[in-house]
């Protein structure tokens, strides 16, 4: 049966890579399909291969030891009592993680799927050199993504992670916002004046930092906090100890995200004009949480008189978990029709 | 804050001409790091390993605040006469001497290394593709900016196995709207108009 012309993929690939999570996008049609997988696996011995098998579960069958990839791995983490790993350690890979890439590249490839045709263009999300910690770089990070991508068949473009929200929530606004991407591992942010990057820069704290501040303060472990979190919380209500905790570095990390913007701006005034107000854009897997853009508005408003930029408004991407990957796919697609 | 290109000299003397920098072992000297990245001597000697060049960001000086005049109750303290000049010793005079020498020596190798110079700055025209090398070297309170020249980051090779057939659950999800045929488009109009 011929394919559908509504079904046939388009040519252009999208790919958020995070610490929690790796999301492609493409489209196909009329529709976006994203695929999205936990950046998490765990190893275990060839001997586990039949309680994996008797579970149903899926494995990485490598001789000396087997894999389990995604989100079976945080469930067979359980059972075996062991701790999943995360190939991303703050938002970027660490040198010398042999078997870490070798994972992301397995996990990449399954995310990506096989390419539409040879060469395919596949732009991937890099975050931002982070300004508390010059000595992590981004060089090394960007180098193996682009091996992995193009080792599955793709020409690889690395893009910037904030910068990607511009692209595909800011499109009414002439491409002028300012986007901050709340991760897992850390924070991205860009300010873009009509699709020119005007400033960029990440922190290395995020979802992850969250988890680990309220652990410490209440003395419990970053997995119970975890679980809380993914519960569900109101950070404008909390109930327990844990969650005020929570609520508490949610706010420090808004706080510090806002006094960085306003920082880095003022270092770089008169490098370019902001005419007009332009909206602030929040996105990410961490911005998620219960009443986060309400609590973030609060944490604005505290610091709005002295803010160097003008902001005409604050609100959350449409869709926040994919917003990196559809970002990523709008300049892939781009590539294609520039081809 | 400005980027700057720390220049450290490492060899006995060397002159970088079109900076107009004459440096001996052990000088360190910092200038714009655009100027640093367009200067073509300064190619010839990190090549030559005359020179050691970091990419840094240096903080702003801090002005030392000048202190108040104290105004004394029963009038100024006058200030102290000030120290008479000690007297040369022979063993002075001696070493005056032996840095003219060493100064007259330094002259003679410049001249020669510029000579040296004039032959790589000739040979390096008829060299293809000729690659920087850049120290990268972080140290504290500095932020050194890392060459992107992608032959200094090894990474390694074979990393997607073709072999493997990755059985995981992944979270596919279609949904229909508009929103990144439309982005698209009107990225591709803003930029037309750039």
């Amino acid at each position: 049966m011929p394919r559908k012309k509504a079904d046939k993929p388009r040519l252009g690939v999208g790919l958020d890579i995070g610490t929690m999570n790796l999301v492609s996008a493409r489209q196909i049609g009329d529709e976006t399909e994203t695929v999205r997988m936990r950046d998490v696996f765990i190893d275990l011995p060839p001997n586990a291969k039949k309680m994996l098998k008797l579970n149903n579960t899926s494995f990485v069958d490598r001789g000396d030891e087997l894999f389990v990839l995604g989100d079976a791995a945080l469930a067979v983490a359980n059972v075996f009592g062991s701790e999943p790993r995360r190939p991303l350690s703050a938002g970027l890979v660490a040198a010398g993680e042999i078997e870490a890439l070798e994972v992301l590249g397995l996990l990449i490839k399954h995310v990506l799927g096989p390419p539409t045709k040879k060469g395919e263009h596949c732009y991937f999300s890099v975050p931002a050199p982070p300004v508390d910690d010059p000595t992590r770089d981004i060089v090394y990070h960007k180098a193996v993504f682009e091996k992995i991508v193009t080792e599955c068949g793709y020409t690889g473009h690395s893009a910037n992670e904030a910068m990607a929200i511009i692209y595909a929530e800011a499109a009414k606004d002439g491409f002028s916002g300012v986007a901050i991407s709340f991760g897992s591992g850390m924070t991205n942010v860009a300010m873009s004046v009509s699709t020119i990057e005007a400033l960029s820069f990440s922190v290395g704290r995020g979802g992850d930092w969250i988890d680990k501040g309220a652990a410490t303060s209440v003395g419990v472990s970053q997995a119970r906090i975890c679980a809380i979190k993914e519960k569900g919380i109101d950070l404008l209500d909390p109930e327990t100890r844990e969650q005020e905790a929570l609520s508490f570095y949610y706010k420090e990390l808004i706080r510090n995200s806002l006094d960085q913007i306003a920082k880095r701006f003022a270092a770089q005034t008169g490098q370019f004009d902001l005419p007009d107000p332009i909206p602030l854009i929040v996105s990410g897997g961490t911005s998620m949480a219960g009443n986060f853009m309400t609590l973030f508005k609060q944490v604005f408003e505290e610091k709005k008189k002295r803010f160097p930029v003008p902001i005409s408004e604050i609100r959350h991407a449409s869709d926040p978990l994919n917003a990196v990957a559809k970002g990523m796919l709008v300049q892939a697609s781009l590539e294609h029709e520039e081809d | 804050m400005m980027k700057e290109a720390k220049i450290t000299c490492i060899c006995k003397t060397y002159e970088i001409k079109d900076l107009g920098l004459d440096l001996v072992s052990g000088d360190v000297v910092h200038i714009e790091a655009e100027k640093a990245r367009t200067s073509r001597d300064l190619d010839v000697a990190k090549w030559a390993k005359g020179v050691r060049v970091e990419y840094v960001q240096r903080t702003k000086n801090v002005k030392k605040k000048v202190p108040e005049v104290v105004r004394h109750a029963f009038g100024a303290i006058p200030s102290p006469p000030p120290n008479p000049k000690p007297k040369q010793t022979s063993r002075e005079v001696e070493m005056s001497s032996e840095v003219k020498a060493q100064t007259a020596e330094i002259q003679g190798l410049k001249a020669q290394l510029a000579e040296f110079q004039a032959i790589l700055l000739g040979a390096l025209k008829d060299i293809p593709g000729t690659q920087q090398v850049a120290s990268v070297a972080p140290t504290a309170g500095t932020v050194v900016e890392e060459t992107d020249d992608p032959s200094r980051v090894f990474v390694p090779s074979k990393l997607v196995d073709d072999t493997v057939k990755v059985k995981a659950k992944a979270k596919k999800k279609r949904t229909k709207s508009k929103g990144v045929a439309d982005a698209t488009s009107a990225l591709r109009e803003a930029r037309k108009k750039e």
